[in-house]
């Protein structure tokens, strides 16, 4: 099982490898900010693999915390680089 | 067989962030190394998982993925001005 | 010519660094005779410090290493690094702009974002609170705590939920300093009991360590706040996409 979960978590880095061509070729900001959401969503994924392949269950606090604040730097995204459109705003 | 795939991984990952550290320096768009910077944050908190320091690693989450992503990327929101290439040493 | 310059120094701090961990201690396993180790620091390099840590645990009052080293074994450096926190908040509140406080804008939050908030910060709360309790026995503490309880008033300022909180009124800097006050505040009132300075009686260790690290929470969460609300918001209007 834990060879399973192991394999698993090569893949998922396998995929934060590939989804960093995006965060380089761009072409827009937000593409590239979606980018690095997807790795905050990838890591909670690698990190629930690891606590139960390395059997240390702090490991889902890890998890936890990166759930919580990944969302942080998109609304931060959001309200402070991205452009909005003058008739968005209140 | 029973080794390869823990060496596979760990190599994965330093590799990745070693790739990253250079993308991040090396990059002139301010916003794409910020970006970067999270996302190296978040590798060195999984690298730091594979180091058995899950202090680090949830340490790193919390200041490197949440908080130092948002205050850099206000502060690239504060500068709003794209940087325009400068002189070449 | 300068980035051969800089090129070269990276190398050499890269080589240095390479030195001192090559440098470090290893965990060569404990001693038989653990008095060896009371003779001082010297020993330490020997015994390996894992081990040395292992062997004391149970007067520390907490049951995680981490935590135990932190807040007991070498809580003069983190006393220190709240200091450095202490100062650095000041250095900011000291060269903001001289603002006027901004009105609170709830309405600027959309549906999703205001869903968001609502969700995620009673929940951040809770985290935060259950990060300090779970210190004691396994990763967690006040830092990881704090910066989560930072993380839900960074998501309360992006929401334009919480004013600029310029200047910093009479709550703020108590609770900015709430934390560095509680902790030297221990620190010294155990050397009135015949014990050195930051060495908590065994009894009441994890108490103390607890009401330190409660505190060190709200303090830093607020210090962290404050970096990124020191800050005025950028104006609404106007500013080009990054691309």
């Amino acid at each position: 099982m834990e060879k399973l979960y192991l394999a698993l978590a090569v893949f998922l880095m396998l995929n934060v490898a590939a989804g960093l061509l995006r965060i380089l070729r761009g072409p827009t900001a937000a593409d590239r900010m979606l980018a690095a959401q997807l790795f905050g969503t990838t890591g909670v994924a690698i990190l629930l693999l690891l606590a139960e392949a390395q059997a240390v269950p702090a490991l889902r606090d890890v998890a936890l915390v990166f759930a919580l604040l990944a969302a942080l730097a998109t609304v931060a995204f959001v309200k402070r680089v991205w452009y909005r459109k003058p008739e968005d705003i209140p | 067989m029973n080794d390869i795939l823990p060496w596979l991984y760990d190599s994965l990952i330093a590799l990745t962030l070693l790739w990253i550290a250079w993308q991040t320096l090396s990059t002139r768009d301010l916003f794409k190394a910020v970006l970067l910077f999270i996302v190296f944050g978040l590798l060195m908190a999984l690298a730091w998982v594979r180091l058995q320091a899950p202090d680090l690693a949830l340490a790193e989450a919390a200041i490197g993925a949440g908080l130092t992503g948002a205050l850099l990327l206000d502060a690239v929101g504060h500068l709003r001005v794209p940087r325009r290439p400068g002189p070449r040493k | 010519m300068t980035r051969t310059l800089i090129a070269l120094l990276c190398l050499g701090l890269a080589g240095m660094l390479g030195w001192a961990l090559w440098q470090l201690p290893g965990d060569v396993g404990l001693k038989s005779d653990l008095q060896s180790e009371l003779q001082g620091q010297v020993q330490a390099d020997i015994v390996g410090l894992p081990a040395l840590v292992a062997a004391h645990l149970d007067q520390s009052g907490v049951r995680h290493p981490v935590t135990a080293v932190l807040l007991n074994f070498r809580a003069y450096d983190t006393l220190l690094e709240i200091g450095v926190l202490l100062l650095a908040v000041l250095g900011v509140l000291a060269v903001r702009h001289a603002a006027a406080p901004e009105p609170v804008h709830p309405q600027r939050a959309g549906a999703v974002l205001a869903a968001l908030v609502h969700l995620a910060v009673p929940l951040m709360v809770l985290v935060a609170g259950y990060l300090l309790w779970a210190g004691a026995h396994q990763p967690g503490g006040a830092f990881q705590a704090g910066a989560v309880l930072a993380g839900a008033g960074v998501l309360l300022r992006l929401s334009g939920r919480l004013p600029a909180l310029l200047p910093p009124g009479f709550w703020l800097r108590a609770g900015l300093l709430l934390g560095f006050a509680v902790f030297l505040v221990i620190a010294l009132g155990v050397t009135r009991g015949g014990h050195e300075l930051l060495a908590y009686p065994v009894q009441q260790a994890g108490g103390l360590i607890l009401a330190i690290e409660a505190s060190l929470t709200l303090s830093i969460g607020l210090i962290l706040v404050s970096l990124f609300v020191g800050a005025p918001s950028p104006p609404e209007h106007g500013g080009e996409a990054s691309e």
